[in-house]
C-alpha cells in the first residue's frame, strides 16, 4: 500500500462477506479552519480534546455501541472516560455496514484497531515533531504523548492540529493482547444510563417538527392484494389528515397522532383479494418439506464415504417450525420526502439496503437518500428487512409530510419473515462400541436467500456457511441439503439455520449416545478426542474449526455444572455443544418435570469466542441468547391457516417471562485469538440440551419443536 | 339564541341531547350513549369559513364548545385536529362576560365563543410527574399516546397494545398500571408518575441499581420493567423471590435481562429504605 494523503485514506478490513472493506473518507475540517484531526472515517479528535469515535454498526442490545469504540480506544490509548460516540447512518465509507451474523466485532475488529492505531502514531509524530526530538522517545499513554527523556507530555487535543497535517502511516504496529488496558475489561455499557431515564432514542422515540403518524392495513393473506376500499368513515376521525393506498397491498392512514391513525385504521373498510395462497395451512407447508426429502439433496459438507460406512444403522427425524423474532419495539421508520432528497430515522440492522431499496420505491438516487440509524429495541434478525423503511418513505410521499410509520404488535407477528420451518433427516452408521462411523444429516428447508432470488452457489443458502458447522472428528460425514419452496415469508432469526442444524445434530447424538450406554460428555469427548484443524468450506465462507477448542468449552461447561456429582432428587441433566459464527459454546441445561411440564432451573454456558472485549457484555449476550432459545423451545410456533398467520400478540406467542427464566452462567475459554461471535452462538445448543434433559427425565424424545406444542 | 345545539348523531350513535343552553346557565353536559365514540365536532380547521357550520361528522369528542346566535359564527366544537389549539382551550375561560377567541396558526379568527360550553369527559386533567396537565384528546385514547404523542414522555413503550407485555408500564397514583390499555378518561384527576419522572430528584435507587447491574440490553423493556419494580417496592419494601417474580412477571424482555432484573431489584431493596414509588 502507497503512501495515501489525507482526502483518500482507505481503511481496509475484511466484510462479514468476505469482501474487502473500502472506507474513503474526507476528514473533517481538510477544507475548513478547523483543525480536527481525523485520520480516518473512524475518529476525530479536536483542539479542545474531544475525542469522538464513529460507530458504523447498529446498536440494538449487543452492546455495539460500546464494543467497537472499545477496539478502536484501545489501539489509540485513548482515555475512555474522554471518549464520545457517534452513530454513523448509512455511508460509503465503511464497507458493508449490516448488523447481523454475530459479525460486528469479528469483521471489524482488525479495522477498528489499525484506525486507533493510524491516529496514535501521527499523534505520536506530531510531539516528535513539537518537541524536536526522535519519535522513539515518545509514547502514547492514556489520551497523552508523552516524551520518555524530559517527562513532557501534550493532550491529544494539543496535538489535533499538528497531527491534520501529517502523511497517514501505511504500516501500523497492533498492540499485543497482554499489553491490552481496553479490551478485556469490564467496562460500563456507554448506553445504560439513558435507557434507565428514558431518555434513550428508538426509532419509535424520534420526534420532528410538523411529523405525522401512520399505520398501515396490510393484506394478511400472504400475497393478496387490495380489490377495493372505502376511507369515508377514516377520515372522519379528528386527526386523520391521509389515507391512501401506497402498494398493491396496502393502505396508509396518517393522521396527528397514534391513535388517531390507528382508530382511522380500524374504520377502513377494505376488500382484499386474497389471492393464490389462500387455502395455506401448515400441514400443506409440513407436507411440502416432506415432499423435499424425496428430493436429491445439494452435498453441504463430506468427509469419506457415509454410504459405504459398514455398522448398525440408526436413523431419526427431527422437524421445527416457523418462529417469529417479536423484538419489543414494534417495526417503525421516521420518513421526510422533499422532491430531491428523502431522509429517515431507521432503526435498522441495514442501514445501507434501507437506503437503496428507499430511493428505488420512491424514486430517487441512493444518495438523494439519507439514513439516520436510532436505537432499536431488539432487532434479533427482524430489522435486517427493510419493508418498514420502503412503507415509510412512501408515505412520507404520498401525504407530503415527515411521517412515521408505526406497526402495531399483530402488524409484526403477522406480516413479519419467520425463521424456515425445516425437516431433518438423520442418519448414523454405529460400530461395535456404539460409536458412529458415518453421519448423515438432511437438511431440508426452504431458502431465506433463495426465497429473495439470491440461492447461493449450488443451490445451497448462503448463510448455511456460518451454520451448519460440523466439528466432530468422525471418519464419514455427510451433510446435505435440499432446498423446498414455500411462498411464507423468511427471514434470518437469530442463529437462523444453526438453531434448526444444532436441534437435530445434538438430540441425535444424544439419541446414539444413550442407544450405545454412554454417558453423553464422554461420548461427545470421544469423538472429539483428536486434535483436529477442519476446514469446512460449504459455500463461499471457508472455516477452520478444531476440535480441541469445542472439546475444551464441553469439558469446561461441564466442569462448572458439576456433570458427574450427584443432581438434587427430581432433577435430570442434558448437554448439547455446536459451533457457529466462528465460536464454540457448550451448555448444561437442568431441569425438573412438574405436572408433565419441564421447568428448568439453571443452565451452565461455555464459550470459546477467542479474545473477550468486554467480559460484561459477554455475560448479558450469552444469557440472552439461552433466554431467546429457551422461549424458541418451548412455545415458539407460527402456524398459517387460510393464507394468514394465525398468532398475533405475546399471549398466543408467548416469550419466556420471569417465572420461567433459569439461572444462566456464563463461563469464557481464556483466549487470545481474534474474536469471534458472541449475540447468537448461545442460541443453538439451548433446545437440544433441553430435550436431552427432558428425555432423561422422562425417557421421552422430543424430535419436534415446539416442546409444549 | 337558538334553543337548539347543532349537535346531531352520525348514524348508529345517540346522543342525549337535551341541550337547552338557556336552562343550563351555559354549562350543558351532553351524555353520551352507546356505541362509542363520544361525541361529535364540526370540525374546524383554518380554513372553515366561520359562517357556516360545517357537516358534523364523527368526532373524537374531547374539548367542546359551542355558539349559538350571539354571533354570525354558528355552532362549533373544537377538536384535537387543530391540537395546538386545544392545548390552551380551557373550560374556564368560556363564561358570558369572557368571549373566547381563538385564532389559528393563520391569523384568522375560527371561533368565537360568547357564553356557554358543552363539558365533557374528554377535558382531562392529569397530574403528570408533578404537574397539572390538560388534555384535550378523545376520552378513549389510551392513557399511552397521550404520554408519548401528546406529552411527549416517550420513556414510556409501546410493546403489544394489549397489556400483555408491560412495556407501558407507569403509576396511578402510585399503583403500576399498563397505559397501552388504560383509557385517558380513566384517570382523569389521578396523579401519573412515568419514567422521567421517577427519579425527579436525581436517579431513583432502582435505576441506580439498573446501572449498577448493567441489565439493559437492548433496554427497550426496560423503563416499563423499573416502573413496575418501584410499584413493586412501593408497597413490599424488601421482596422475596417469589414476590419478585409475582410482581415482575407481567413485564417481557425479550433480550432474557431477568436475573439481572431481579439482582437489581434485590440491590435496590437491600440499599436502604425506598421512598414510596410513584407519590408525587
Amino acid at each position: 500500500m502507497s503512501p495515501l494523503n489525507r482526502r483518500e485514506f482507505v481503511v481496509a478490513g475484511v466484510a462479514a462477506g468476505g469482501g474487502l472493506v473500502l472506507g474513503f473518507y474526507l476528514p473533517h475540517g481538510a477544507n475548513s479552519d478547523q483543525p480536527t484531526f481525523s485520520p480516518n472515517a473512524y475518529v476525530r479528535v479536536t483542539p479542545e480534546n474531544k475525542i469522538t469515535i464513529v460507530v458504523a454498526r447498529s446498536e440494538m442490545g449487543q452492546g455495539i455501541r460500546t464494543a467497537l469504540p472499545m477496539i478502536l480506544a484501545e489501539e489509540l490509548e485513548a482515555d475512555w472516560k474522554l471518549i464520545e460516540i457517534e452513530q454513523a447512518g448509512a455511508s460509503t465509507l465503511y464497507g458493508d455496514q449490516t448488523t447481523g451474523g454475530s459479525a460486528s466485532v469479528r469483521t471489524t475488529w482488525d479495522p477498528m484497531r489499525k484506525a486507533g492505531a493510524a491516529a496514535r502514531e501521527m499523534l505520536i509524530s506530531a510531539a516528535a515533531l513539537t518537541w524536536g526530538v526522535p519519535r522513539s522517545t515518545c509514547a502514547a499513554q492514556n489520551g497523552n504523548i508523552f516524551d520518555g527523556t524530559s517527562k513532557r507530555q501534550l493532550s491529544y487535543g494539543e496535538l489535533a492540529s499538528k497531527a491534520a497535517t501529517l502523511p497517514i502511516p501505511t504500516e501500523v504496529p497492533l498492540k499485543q493482547s497482554k499489553d491490552y488496558k481496553i479490551i478485556g475489561r469490564r467496562l460500563p455499557r456507554v448506553d445504560t444510563p439513558s435507557k434507565v431515564k428514558g431518555e434513550a432514542v428508538f426509532g419509535i422515540d424520534f420526534r420532528m417538527p410538523g411529523m405525522k403518524y401512520a399505520v398501515l392495513s396490510r393484506c394478511p393473506t400472504i400475497g393478496g392484494k387490495i380489490l377495493n376500499f372505502e376511507d369515508k368513515e377514516s377520515r372522519k376521525i379528528s386527526g386523520v389528515s391521509y389515507v391512501g393506498k401506497i402498494s398493491d397491498s396496502a393502505v396508509a392512514v396518517v393522521a396527528d397522532t397514534v391513535w388517531g391513525a390507528m382508530e382511522g385504521r380500524r374504520l377502513l373498510n377494505i376488500t382484499w383479494d386474497d389471492g393464490p395462497n389462500k387455502n395455506l395451512n401448515t400441514a400443506m407447508v409440513m407436507d411440502s418439506l416432506r415432499q423435499g426429502a424425496a428430493k436429491k439433496s445439494a452435498s453441504l459438507y463430506a468427509v469419506g464415504d457415509a454410504l459405504k460406512a459398514a455398522g448398525r444403522k440408526v436413523s431419526a427425524e427431527y422437524q421445527l417450525p416457523f418462529m417469529a423474532h417479536a423484538p419489543m419495539e414494534p417495526g417503525n421508520c421516521t420518513a421526510h420526502f422533499k422532491g430531491s432528497t428523502c431522509e429517515l430515522w431507521a432503526p435498522t440492522q441495514v442501514p445501507q439496503d434501507c437506503r437503496d431499496s428507499v430511493a428505488q420505491a420512491v424514486g430517487l438516487d441512493p444518495d438523494q437518500v439519507k439514513v439516520n440509524v436510532t436505537l432499536m429495541g431488539g432487532g434479533f434478525g427482524r430489522r435486517l428487512e427493510h419493508d418498514y423503511a420502503v412503507e415509510a418513505a412512501q408515505v412520507s410521499k404520498a401525504a407530503r409530510v415527515p411521517v412515521k410509520v408505526l406497526w402495531t404488535r399483530e402488524d409484526d407477528m403477522r406480516s413479519s419473515t419467520y425463521r424456515p420451518a425445516s425437516l431433518h433427516q438423520l442418519t448414523a452408521t454405529v460400530d461395535g462400541a456404539g460409536y458412529p462411523v458415518a453421519f448423515t444429516h438432511r437438511l431440508i428447508a426452504p431458502s431465506i436467500s433463495g426465497q429473495r432470488g439470491q440461492p447461493g452457489p449450488n443451490g445451497i443458502d448462503p448463510d448455511l456457511s456460518d451454520e451448519a458447522a460440523f466439528v466432530y472428528g468422525l471418519p464419514n460425514v455427510s451433510l446435505e441439503y435440499v432446498q423446498t419452496e414455500t411462498v411464507v415469508p423468511l427471514g434470518w432469526m437469530r442463529s437462523v439455520y444453526a438453531l434448526q442444524v444444532a436441534f437435530a445434530n445434538e438430540s441425535f447424538i444424544d439419541e446414539l449416545a444413550v442407544a450405545a450406554r454412554k454417558d453423553p460428555l464422554e461420548y461427545r469427548l470421544h469423538m472429539l478426542a483428536q486434535n483436529q484443524d477442519k476446514d469446512q468450506d460449504i459455500s463461499f465462507f471457508t472455516t477452520t474449526w478444531h476440535t480441541a477448542r469445542m472439546r475444551a468449552v464441553l469439558q469446561l461447561a461441564a466442569d462448572k455444572a458439576g456433570w458427574t456429582k450427584p443432581l438434587p432428587a427430581g432433577h435430570f441433566r442434558g448437554i448439547a455443544c455446536f459451533a457457529c459464527f466462528s465460536s464454540y459454546v457448550a451448555e448444561v441445561v437442568e431441569i425438573s418435570m412438574e405436572n408433565d411440564t419441564p421447568r428448568v432451573h439453571r443452565v451452565v454456558a461455555a464459550v470459546d469466542c477467542g479474545q473477550v472485549v468486554n467480559p460484561s457484555i459477554l455475560e448479558q449476550q450469552i444469557p440472552g441468547g439461552v433466554v431467546y432459545a429457551l422461549g424458541n423451545a418451548l412455545r415458539a410456533k407460527i402456524t398459517i391457516e387460510k393464507g394468514r398467520v394465525v398468532q398475533g400478540n405475546f399471549d398466543d406467542y408467548a416469550p419466556v417471562r420471569m417465572e420461567e427464566t433459569p439461572v444462566v452462567e456464563v463461563y469464557a475459554v481464556p483466549s487470545t485469538e481474534p474474536p469471534t461471535g458472541i449475540g447468537e452462538p448461545s442460541v443453538p445448543p439451548l433446545a437440544p440440551a433441553f430435550c436431552n434433559a427432558i428425555f432423561a427425565a422422562t425417557r421421552k424424545r422430543i424430535r419436534s419443536l415446539p416442546i409444549l406444542g | 339564541m337558538s334553543p337548539v345545539c347543532p349537535l346531531r348523531t352520525p348514524p348508529g350513535a345517540r346522543i342525549n341531547s337535551n341541550i337547552d343552553i338557556s336552562s343550563n346557565r351555559g354549562l350543558l353536559r351532553p351524555q353520551i350513549l352507546e356505541p362509542l365514540p363520544t361525541a361529535f365536532v364540526l370540525p374546524i380547521s383554518p380554513r372553515t369559513p366561520l359562517r357556516q357550520p360545517s357537516k358534523l361528522s364523527r368526532c373524537d369528542g374531547h374539548v367542546m364548545a359551542a355558539s349559538t346566535s350571539h354571533t354570525r359564527s354558528s355552532a362549533f366544537l373544537v377538536g384535537r385536529s387543530i391540537g395546538r389549539l386545544t392545548q390552551s382551550f380551557s373550560p374556564g375561560s368560556f363564561s358570558p362576560r369572557n368571549p373566547f377567541h381563538f385564532s389559528c396558526g393563520l391569523g384568522r379568527m375560527i371561533a368565537l365563543v360568547p357564553h356557554c360550553t358543552f363539558e365533557t369527559m374528554a377535558d382531562i386533567t392529569l397530574r403528570v410527574n408533578g404537574s397539572e396537565k390538560k388534555i384535550g384528546v378523545p376520552p378513549e385514547t389510551p392513557l399511552l399516546w397521550v404520554l408519548r404523542d401528546t406529552l411527549e414522555l416517550t420513556g414510556t413503550k409501546f410493546g403489544c397494545g394489549a397489556g400483555l407485555c408491560g412495556a407501558c408500564t407507569v403509576h396511578v397514583d402510585g399503583a403500576a398500571i399498563r397505559s397501552c390499555s388504560t383509557p385517558v378518561s380513566q384517570v382523569s384527576g389521578k396523579t401519573v408518575t412515568t419514567i422521567e419522572g421517577l427519579g425527579a430528584n436525581g436517579l431513583h435507587i432502582l435505576q441506580q441499581a439498573w446501572i449498577a447491574e448493567e441489565v439493559p440490553q437492548c433496554g427497550y423493556c426496560q423503563t416499563g420493567q423499573i416502573m413496575t419494580a418501584a410499584a413493586l417496592l412501593g408497597k413490599t419494601p424488601n421482596p422475596s423471590d417469589e414476590q419478585i417474580t409475582q410482581a415482575m412477571n407481567g413485564n417481557l424482555c425479550r433480550c432474557g435481562t431477568y436475573e439481572r432484573i431481579r439482582r437489581a431489584i434485590r440491590r435496590a431493596a437491600s440499599g436502604g429504605a425506598v421512598a414510596t414509588a410513584g407519590a408525587r
